[in-house]
């Protein structure tokens, strides 16, 4: 019972071999031992052979006879090293003592100890317990250190062995590889856990054979293994070259993140997160297997970081501020209308462009907090020229994809504008071709509610993308708005048919049209004869601060005022 | 006659043998055993058949079953032929007398087994 409670240090009751052929031995021996452990009898090498092989993963430590018919302890050692499943399971030799040469041989054959007849038992007892608890303790630091399904180190462990090879190397220079197996969550779901355990362990194989040379290889998570080498000039698209033939999943795919010279003065994860997301940037892209990373790259990333981290907190503190940028009838010259724009001024980065931004939160949905906010901003703007007494002109707003997933939009844009006391016919929601490919239905539901409570709506880019004919039927639209690109085009082979086309459509379908983009006098020229109702562009005014774009009514009022006056 | 008195009388320690098997029971059960098992007969046999070989490895199997018994007499009879059958033990070889040794055992052996004999049919 002593033992029970000193040795029982995980719990669970072991299970000993005991090899003897002397009937006598044998008993005595698991008479004995019975007490603590759960024993196993074999009469001879051969028999002891096969429980090992019934009973491998329960056996912690075999005691072993030398002197046994058929198969002595000698044989049995020798057939039991070539087995790996059976190779690490310790042996203690029992033997009738007087001869060294027997117990060296033993030793070097790969018993652990030995113990002489006649017994001790309180020597077998604390021998079997040594060394059950030494393996068992090797066992945790293998667990500790590889991954058992690649036989690669496993994160902490790669991570640790790194920084040790770092602190070691003060001077040399390293380089990291990440490959990505691209879509193991799928290929899990479709051939199964086993398949993609052995997918792994085959192609972090093969890894090990294409960089022989690597100071440490981890498996980094599920579907990541990670190499670091020492820095030399590679081709590493040659190097990385994987054969994935034969492979026991059709069509698996690994993409190469390098980060060659790494800044030692990062941690190891970071590096690897690195190398990760240079890797992801080829994702999906056949045949191309290796992505350098370069500081270009790594300066957008940090970007694009920076954008997701402190977007919220850059709402609140008012970085983003509302452009407006003037819509000139082609007419009378004046301005009839204006577009909303945002722009971020970030406290540290400085100017972000909405080119940058903007994908990022249509893709993680905070475009939808953010047009909400540029809503509100134009409905502010709009009831400050009405109280400056400057001229009320429409302002369109970009409404995104993700907006028409708002049930209650209208009603939310509604609330907004009359909090402000602003008449819903100065606002013009302005959406994107796509926004309508994604869910047709939702948004010219949407578009229609928006007319019924007195809002106008643009269709902005027409003719950029994928235009169809069928949205220009279908959407309750007003306004039409085309890219000076279409103008420039057709001026370029100067066949005007299509631009001319489209606004003749649009007229018969009682649209009014604005071409963005305007630049020069001339592309002006050309957009008013092609029958344009409106001009946005460079060439009347860039996007304006509210200030500025005030003080741009001012002085259009004034001209407007001076025009009526020499017409009258 | 008890354990204790058997082992006296075939020059065993009985006192060993009971704080190795923990139970006078399970020493008596042990000693029953001792009847059936081959090793001493086998030394004999293949001495008197002349194969040192198989002798060696038959006094080596019975001097760990002696001694384990705590048969103390036998195990020293057998412990003695067995080191000097062993190969290289030349010179212990040349100062033994295997054979006196292997009549002893003989004689010894056939009395333990007499008394054990007795003892388990009791």
């Amino acid at each position: 019972m002593a033992i029970d409670t000193e040795f029982g240090w995980r719990g669970a009751r072991r299970t000993l071999l005991v090899v003897e052929d002397n009937e006598i031995n044998r008993m005595m021996l698991s008479a004995v031992l019975e007490e603590d452990f759960d024993v196993i009898e074999a009469e001879d090498g051969f028999e002891g052979l096969e429980r090992l092989e019934a009973y491998s993963q329960d056996i912690a430590l075999i005691l072993l006879d030398i002197y046994m018919p058929r198969c002595d302890g000698f044989e049995f050692l020798r057939r039991k090293a070539v087995d790996p499943r059976f190779d690490t399971v310790p042996v203690i030799v029992t033997t009738a003592g007087g001869s060294i040469e027997d117990e060296i041989a033993c030793l070097e054959l790969g018993a652990n100890d030995f113990v002489v007849k006649p017994y001790n038992f309180e020597i077998i007892k604390n021998r079997v317990n040594n060394l059950i608890r030494l393996r068992e303790s090797a066992a945790i630091v293998n667990i500790l250190t590889y991954d058992d399904e690649t036989g690669l180190y496993n994160k902490d462990f790669f991570y640790h062995e790194v920084e040790e090879a770092f602190a070691r190397r003060p001077d040399a220079q390293f380089d990291l590889v990440v490959g990505d197996v691209e879509n193991l969550a799928s290929l899990n779901d479709r051939y199964g856990e086993a398949k993609c355990v052995r997918l792994m362990r085959d192609i972090a194989g093969r890894l090990t054979e294409l960089l022989p040379k690597c100071i440490a290889r981890g498996r980094i998570s599920t579907e990541l293994c990670a190499f670091v080498l020492e820095h030399e000039e590679r081709d590493w698209e040659e190097m990385l070259a994987l054969d994935t033939d034969g492979l026991v999943v059709p069509n698996a795919s690994v993409k190469f993140g390098v980060v060659e010279n790494v800044d030692r003065g990062m941690p190891i994860s970071k590096l690897c997160g690195l190398a990760r997301s240079t890797a992801a940037t080829i994702r999906g892209r056949y045949g191309v297997q290796v992505a350098l990373f370069d500081d270009e790259l790594h300066a957008r990333q940090v970007l694009e970081q920076t954008i997701r981290e402190s977007m919220e907190s850059a709402l609140g503190e008012l970085q983003f501020s509302v452009y407006y940028q003037p819509k000139h009838d082609v007419h009378t010259q004046h301005v009839g209308g204006a577009e909303a724009l945002v722009r971020w001024s970030h406290p540290t980065v400085g100017f972000i462009s909405p080119g940058l931004f903007i994908p990022i939160f249509e893709r993680n949905g905070f475009i939808t907090q953010l047009d909400m906010y540029v809503w509100e901003q134009a409905c502010k703007e709009l009831a400050r020229c009405r109280e400056a007494d400057l001229p009320c002109v429409p302002f369109s707003v970009n409404a995104s994809r993700l907006d028409f997933d708002l049930p209650d939009l209208p009603q939310r844009f509604a609330a907004i504008a009359d909090k402000y006391g602003v008449d819903h016919a100065l606002l013009h929601v302005e959406l994107t071709e796509t926004a309508y490919a994604d869910n047709p239905q939702r948004v010219i539901d949407t578009l229609h509610e928006l007319k019924e409570l007195g809002f106008s709506s643009e269709l902005d880019d027409f003719g950029s993308g994928y235009s169809s004919l069928v949205s220009l039927n279908t959407l309750p639209l007003d306004v039409l708005k085309l890219d000076m690109s279409m103008v420039r085009k057709a001026t370029e082979l100067n066949d005007f048919r299509i631009v001319e086309s489209t606004i003749n459509l649009a007229q018969v379908l009682g649209l009014q049209t604005v071409v963005e983009g305007v630049e020069t006098a001339e592309e002006a020229r050309r957009v008013t004869e092609i029958g344009c109702d409106y001009i946005q562009g460079y060439y009347y005014s860039r996007p304006l601060c509210v200030e500025e774009f005030e003080q741009y009514l001012q002085r259009d009022c004034v001209s407007r005022a001076s025009d009526e006056g020499e017409g009258r | 006659m008890t354990a204790q008195e058997l082992y006296d009388r075939i020059g065993g320690n009985y006192a060993e043998a009971l704080s190795r098997m923990m139970m006078d029971s399970f020493v008596a059960r042990l000693i029953v055993k001792f009847v059936d098992d081959t090793s001493c007969g086998d030394l004999i046999a293949a001495w008197d058949a002349g194969n040192e070989e198989a002798a060696f490895e038959s006094a080596h199997r019975a001097k760990g079953v002696c001694a384990n018994l705590a048969l103390t007499d036998l195990a020293a009879l057998t412990s003695q032929i067995c080191e000097a059958l062993r190969k290289g033990n030349d010179e212990l070889r040349a100062s033994t007398n295997v054979d006196a040794l292997v009549a002893e055992l003989k004689e010894r052996y056939g009395a333990t087994r007499e008394a054990i004999a007795e003892f388990a049919a009791q």
